[in-house]
């Protein structure tokens, strides 16, 4: 059977939806090269775009060079060689940082510095990401809603907002196709990090009080809400213990809840047609809480691996979804 | 403001790390070889090389056996552990397989899989009426000349005993599975250490003078008997014939059922961090230690008696040659130097205790591959309903237990599940097609194979050595099967009906295949094909 006589008539949305890219480029990649694969018009990113480690490439003298990657020891002797290092580098969400031994021994000593360096390579790549995305969807008429989350820091948002087919829909409401209405929020609560757009769960469940305040119609409204909704299934992670080490009984890691009480009442109350959350990598599958499909795409970013999610809708109602990976 | 820290290496910058979240995730090799060690399992593999190897090829060395098993499954253990890297997810060797070699085909046999070890599960469920308790109630009413204990050892062993019995444990394990993860996960804890214990009171047990075992024999099972072993053994149809070939032959397929297990955490490769190094390490070290438990047992035994006399208890028992009652199990062997009501009873507990924890890892794996099928929508979504209390997959540990419940009916019934070496010629027929994807890997999806781990790209003289390994697994595999039916002893007697069962359930799987993609094709504009398809980088 020819999948296209399945459509013929229909008028299916069709969503490719990712999250947790967390700077790696290969996947970010993948996601952009999979809207057209799965003929997809429009895009939506749940959040963790940015790295989470930059890796320092020393010049050892004589044109030489040297990193690690995955704590391997790699050296570069060409320039060739060391792009792709620093390739290498990049497709696994870590920044390349080229320095003497001597900026790195200053860059190490002022952890101003340090921080300003991480923003800035931050904020760099998304710049290219959103100039690539730009580049290449919007002469096929695609347009890509490209949300941060708790572990970006606020410095990239400008870099998203100056684009026409990109759109940042951080408690904002966006219009697409057919109606459907596109909105998001890139809180999560307390993690054990205490990161950039971590907040308290009270702080948060006020947060969703204002994204519910602006929905017009949630029969048609898409919500990317970063942190999953609690024990939904979407937010079982490994339990850790005070410092942070992953606990283990009887060989294996044992899991809990980390999603969000204040998006579970949320989605119990609106009953959007569809939420998309990430943050918790290891538990992608969906869950339908009410008339709401809820959906976590996952993540294998570290391994170059897009994890990602096709929602096909139709009439205002999600038709079907498929995660899928490659 | 960001806080970075930075990781330093013997003098060398690695990596400048923000505080994130994620960064510490990682099972440690310890707990993947605990999983692996109880998948292979303390009790039952540990009578097997006494009770069973020995008298099949009579004359081949214990030893010997374990350690070329052990061997030929380092190179099995190291495909499955590329294969979880390659694949770091649930279900590791169907994912790989249906998104390198071919969908429907790595589905088949993956359901296959399923199928069979839900039903092994059951059949190990019915090997603790139909052996464990007979062996040691048994054991025990010679030690302490208890009629009321054979008397039960003998109805456990029966068609009744056994569907009692072993239903009875089959609930229970559905009783425990159901419960939250982390109970579960303390029994396993609780099962590891009474096996090392049980395994401790054995050595503890065997640790006795070099000429106190034929006494001590004769004292439990009659004067003279000890030395008339032998004898009679010949006189059934034994023949010594010590042969290297024949010890090897035996070692490779016998092996691979002893030491089954120890690559399990390659179904479940997607909550183990840095797959590549805990995986190959975990299965390597289950494999190891496991062997080394086995291989000090059997020093110490073979320091008391000849292993000409193992190998006469062991067909004794094979042969069916029920007057004379054979015992050749490790742990009557130990309880009868040292017999101690305490020591005995701890063991016993251990034994089936350890026997349901066996269970429990098959259902566990088996649920972790319906959750992969169930994400890659080729089954229902209510397979994997998640109850809420409870926080458990329950309707999917539900049709597990059923499927189980035929293996225990069937074992009894001394059917395909009777013989539990059919699960070997089973697993290894649906194994072929993982292997092959992995072997193939680094030519069918060369950019996936480039960005791999450094375990999975690894290669020797520019070739990768994955596929030199998987070529040797492969060529191991193949050689099972071939065995299978040239040596039916050891093969599970593979006839008609164990083929129709293979046949039907790999052309069932391909037909819920081809039905599930037709279904969502239709009824959700999905073709589920796309989950199986690489996506190339814009």
């Amino acid at each position: 059977m020819k999948l296209g006589s399945l459509f013929r008539g229909s008028k299916i949305t069709r969503i490719l939806y990712g999250s947790d890219f967390h700077g790696s480029d290969l996947v970010y990649r993948k996601f952009l090269s999979a809207a057209f694969q799965y003929q997809a018009n429009t895009l939506i990113v749940g959040g963790d775009v940015t790295g989470k480690a930059m890796v320092p490439v020393i010049h050892l003298g004589g044109g030489r060079y040297m990193g690690f990657v995955f704590g391997r020891r790699e050296e570069a002797a060409t320039i060739e060689e060391l792009e792709n290092l620093k390739k290498a580098i990049s497709n696994i969400g870590f920044y390349p940082v080229v320095l003497e031994k001597d900026e790195a021994q200053e860059l190490e000593a002022d952890p101003q510095k340090m921080a300003a360096r991480f923003d800035a390579e931050m904020v760099q790549r998304v710049r290219e990401w959103m100039v690539l995305a730009e580049e290449k969807l919007a002469p096929a008429g695609k347009t890509m809603y490209f949300m941060p989350g708790n572990d970006d820091h606020h410095s990239i948002d400008a870099a998203i907002d100056k684009f026409e087919h990109i759109h940042n829909p951080d408690m904002r409401r966006y219009v697409i196709e057919e109606g459907y209405e596109i909105y998001g929020n890139s809180n999560a609560n307390m993690t054990p990090w205490a990161c950039a757009r971590d907040i308290e769960e009270i702080e948060l469940s006020k947060k969703m009080d204002e994204l519910a305040a602006m929905i017009t119609d949630p029969e048609k409204a898409i919500c990317a809400i970063h942190v999953p909704p609690y024990d939904s299934g979407l937010d079982t992670c490994p339990e850790l213990d005070k410092d942070l080490k992953i606990i283990t009984l009887g060989g294996q890691v044992v899991m809990k809840a980390a999603g969000s009480p204040s998006v579970t009442a949320f989605i119990e109350r609106v009953q959007p047609m569809l939420t998309l959350h990430g943050h918790i990598h290891e538990s992608p599958g969906h869950k339908r809480i009410g008339r709401t499909l809820c959906i976590n795409a996952g993540s294998e970013y570290a391994e170059g691996i897009l994890k990602a999610a096709i929602i096909n809708l139709e009439s205002g109602k999600v038709k079907g979804h498929l995660l899928v990976s490659g | 403001m960001t806080q970075a820290s930075t990781t330093m290496g013997a003098g060398e910058r690695k990596l400048y790390a923000r505080k994130s979240s994620g960064l510490v995730r990682t099972i440690g090799v310890f707990g993947a070889m605990v999983f692996g060690v109880h998948c292979i399992s303390l009790s039952s593999s540990g009578l097997i090389p006494f009770s069973w190897v020995a008298g099949v090829w009579p004359g081949s060395s214990i030893i010997g056996v374990l350690t070329v098993a052990m061997f030929f499954c380092l190179f099995h253990a190291y495909t499955y552990a590329n294969i979880g890297a390659a694949m770091p997810r649930s279900a590791a060797d169907y994912t790989l397989a249906s998104r390198t070699l071919s969908a429907p085909l790595a589905f088949a046999a993956s359901w296959t899989l399923v199928i069979f070890s839900a039903m092994v599960a059951g059949s190990l469920l019915a090997w603790i009426p139909k052996t464990a308790i007979p062996v040691l109630f048994r054991t025990m009413g010679i030690v302490f000349e208890n009629p009321g204990f054979v008397a039960f050892a003998d109805w456990s062993a029966t068609t009744t005993g056994i569907i009692v019995i072993g239903s009875i444990c089959a609930v229970i394990t559905f009783g425990i599975m159901i419960l939250p993860t982390r109970t579960i996960l303390r029994t396993l804890e609780v099962g590891f250490f009474l096996g090392l214990l049980a395994w401790a009171i054995l050595y503890f047990q065997l640790a006795a003078p070099a000429d106190a075992f034929p006494a001590a024999w004769d004292k439990f099972m009659g004067a003279g008997s000890y030395a008339a072993r032998i004898d009679l053994a010949i006189a059934n149809g034994m023949v010594v014939n010590p042969n290297v070939w024949i010890m090897s032959l035996a070692g490779l397929i016998m092996g691979f059922w002893i030491f089954y297990g120890y690559y399990i955490p390659t179904f479940f490769a997607g909550e183990v961090k840095q797959a590549e190094n805990t995986l190959l390490a975990g299965s390597w070290a289950s494999l190891i230690s496991t062997w080394a438990i086995f291989v000090v047992a059997a020093l110490m035994l073979q320091s008391l008696v000849p292993l000409e006399w193992i190998a006469a208890e062991s067909y004794l028992s094979n042969a069916g040659v029920a007057d004379a009652n054979p015992m050749p199990w490790i742990t009557f062997y130990a309880a009868i130097l040292k017999p101690s009501f305490i020591l005995i009873w701890i063991v016993a507990i251990a034994w089936i205790y350890t026997l349901i924890n066996l269970a429990q890892t098959y259902f566990f794996y088996c649920s972790r591959i319906i959750f992969a099928w169930s994400f890659d929508r080729l089954v229902p979504e209510s397979v994997c309903y998640i109850h809420p209390t409870l926080r458990s997959p329950i309707v999917a540990i539900a049709i597990i237990t059923a499927i189980a419940e035929v293996g225990v009916i069937d074992a009894a019934r001394g059917s395909v599940m009777g013989a539990q070496l059919n699960f070997v010629f089973f697993a290894v027929c649906t194994q072929l097609v993982p292997v092959l994807a992995i072997t193939l890997f680094p030519f069918t999806k060369p950019d996936l194979f480039e960005n791999s781990s450094a375990l999975v790209k690894r290669k020797i003289g520019g070739f990768p050595v994955i596929t030199i390994v998987g070529g040797i697994t492969m060529a191991y595999l193949l050689w099972m099967i071939i065995a299978s039916f040239m040596f039916p002893a050891v093969g599970g007697r593979i006839g008609t009906g164990t083929l129709t069962y293979l046949a039907v359930f790999i052309l069932s799987g391909l037909v819920v295949f081809y039905v599930a993609r037709w279904y969502r094709m239709k009824n959700e504009g999905i073709d589920i094909n796309w989950t199986f398809q690489s996506v190339p980088p814009i």
